[in-house]
């Protein structure tokens, strides 16, 4: 027994054999895909045109230049950004101390009823400029992923790599709408900033492409784009700020990260495609905040931040989850419902300010929730209730919470 | 596909005769023991794809274990193939054989799948071509590692789908880096290439 051990362990501790494989395994074990954000496109980008956003939008893009060939070849095949920075209705003020509602939700692309969503869960009373909130209702945002946008400005391509075939989706009742549509419909302000087409054809003149958005009954402010690093597939953050009567400020992001890298991608990345893109976003989030802060030390962040989306997790203890959560350490911590299928693909993150006193105090007890009706949608929204400024608790405060608590059944 | 025309014309014309108790040459070594590194990295980085991504270094851990595996693939290779051409051509038949079922499989999956491009299909075809050699291990492995996924499953509530699929992914690792140990070892030992696989099937 011992004889040929000691021949074994001799032959593999030849040096020859280590010399050759040793240091492969060592490369293949220490590699590490970037993730580093930059605000100055790659010289290659021709789109989105340079002067177009200039000093409405700050855009971020992903380091080097491989990202950026395979993103500047969807780009080109979508529509501008669009911004709606004031609602077209009144809803008046956010004052200080008064909760915000915050929903989260992958529209899938048409599939969702977007309309019906806003009127039933946000308490809308859509009628364009006219539009109202019902009395029991705060004010809110909406994120939205995978959002459809519906435009004259796409012209007709065939599918490719960089234009995929649009969503299939269930039919819901009433218009087929687009985001920008809903909210001129509801009053409401809006950004939305394509990732993608959604199909290449033209209907009744007007082609489609999907990205993420953010919709609100107040005015929305320090609009960012940020184009996540290429995995398979056109990836684009949106960010804006929301603020109170006495100028509180709450940074959200609305995100939607990759889904199912394809085996390649599994391979270059270590099966990290959907880390690389959420350490992006936190990068490229920080690039924006060390921008803007009043404060001298940039690791300290002025505003508060609320990053919310589809995230794609197939678990609540995904790497991407927990490095997120490293990040955004005052979050309300995971649903235990599944919110596509069975898997717990979105989710909200929080951030207080290191400012004294803090602007927005986070989310309210028992607000954080899944909706159960889907509304014609694959993935369930999600809601929480923050609270801006102030230590006391508020009579709308309690009205939140305990409407957040509730199970709601939808009316249409 | 060319690493396995190359590894096959290696054996081919190496001088070695299989059986005769002459050790090999070292090309015969080297391709053996680099089809047990690709093989075992493979397979560690297959087993390693859902475990890590529950853990807070995903990255860092999935690199690791295919290292892990590449060494232990690396390890069972080259007792294999310091010992008998023979049992290296056997190998390289099942990479190739692998290597064709995991391309065709790709082929398949390639219209349905969105994303899909050529190189995934090759990506598939190398995990054939790792599975190829320790069929055997692998599928034992996945197999006990599909029935303790299933009952974990269905027993412990905060276990979920992807736990259970992880596990079998982890079986077919384990059960195809023990193979290429076991192979390596009972090579050394000059025994049948055969693996023993310790069960009692009751009807």
């Amino acid at each position: 027994m011992t004889a040929p051990v000691s021949m074994l362990a001799s032959r593999l501790l030849r040096p020859m054999h280590w010399l050759v494989w040793g240091p492969l395994c060592v490369i293949l074990a220490a590699c590490l895909p970037s993730y580093g954000m930059t605000s100055a496109p790659s010289p290659r980008r021709t789109c989105p045109e340079p002067d177009r956003l200039a000093g409405v939008v700050d855009w971020y893009f992903p380091e080097g230049s491989e990202d950026n060939e395979q993103l500047d070849l969807w780009c080109q095949e979508v529509g501008p950004v669009v911004i709606d920075s004031l609602p077209m209705a009144s809803f008046g003020a956010l004052r200080g101390g008064d909760s915000l509602a915050i929903a989260v939700w992958n529209t899938d692309a048409g599939a969702g009823y977007l309309e019906a969503f806003v009127r039933t869960e946000m308490g809308v009373q859509c009628a364009g400029p006219a539009s109202r909130l019902r009395p029991s209702a705060t004010h809110f945002v909406v994120l939205v992923q995978e959002a459809l946008r519906r435009t004259e400005q796409l012209r007709p391509v065939d599918e490719s790599w960089s234009v995929p075939p649009p969503v299939k989706e269930e039919r819901h009742p009433g218009s087929r709408l687009g985001v920008d549509e809903v909210a001129a419909k509801c009053g409401l302000s809006v950004v939305y900033a394509p990732a993608g087409r959604n199909g290449g054809k033209i209907l009744d003149g007007k082609g489609e492409d999907k990205g993420t958005a953010i919709l609100s009954t107040l005015p929305l402010r320090d609009f960012i784009v940020i184009e996540l690093p290429y995995e398979a597939a056109r990836r684009v953050v949106v960010a804006a700020t929301v603020h109170d009567d006495r100028g509180d400020s709450l940074r959200i992001a609305s995100v939607h990260l990759i889904a199912t890298p394809p085996p390649w991608r599994v391979l270059q990345t270590g099966n990290s495609s959907r880390l690389r893109q959420a350490l992006a976003t936190v990068d490229a989030l920080h690039l924006a905040e060390a921008r803007r802060s009043p404060l001298a030390d940039t690791s300290l962040q002025a505003t508060s931040t609320v990053i919310a989306g589809d995230l794609n997790t197939w678990s609540v203890r995904e790497t991407t989850l927990k490095r997120l959560f490293t990040h955004f350490r005052d979050s309300p911590g995971v649903l235990d419902e599944p919110t596509r299928g069975p898997f717990p693909t979105d989710h909200l993150l929080f951030r207080k300010s290191d400012l004294e006193p803090v602007p927005v105090d986070g989310v309210l007890p028992h607000t954080y929730r899944r909706v159960d009706d889907a509304y014609y949608s694959d993935h369930h929204p999600i809601m929480a209730w923050f609270r801006f400024g102030g230590e006391r608790e508020t009579a709308a405060d309690s009205a939140a919470s305990a409407r957040g608590s509730l199970d709601k059944q939808p009316v249409r | 596909m060319t690493g396995v025309v190359l590894g096959w014309t290696v054996i081919s014309g190496s001088t070695a005769v299989p059986g005769s108790g002459q050790a090999p040459g070292i090309p015969v070594v080297v391709v053996g023991s680099s089809l047990g590194l690709a093989s075992g990295a493979m397979l560690g980085a297959t087993g390693g794809l859902i475990p890590c991504s529950q853990t807070v270094s995903g990255d860092r851990c999935f690199r690791l274990a295919a290292a892990v595996g590449g060494v232990l693939g690396l390890a069972g290779g080259l007792m294999l193939a310091a010992e008998d051409r023979e049992r290296v051509e056997d190998a390289w038949v099942g990479a190739g054989v692998g290597l064709g079922a995991g391309v065709l499989a790709g082929l398949t999956m390639k219209p349905f799948a969105q994303r899909v491009g050529w190189d995934d299909v090759l990506v598939v075809g190398f995990l054939g071509a790792a599975i190829g050699p320790v069929w055997r291990g692998a599928a034992v492995g996945a197999g006990a590692g599909m029935l303790a996924g299933a009952i974990g499953w269905r027993v412990d509530s905060d276990r979920t789908f992807p736990d259970a699929l992880g596990l079998t992914m982890v079986g077919l690792a384990v059960g195809g880096i023990a193979e290429w140990m076991i192979r390596g070892i009972n090579a050394q030992r000059g025994n049948d290439i055969a693996m023993m696989i310790p069960m009692n099937l009751r009807f």
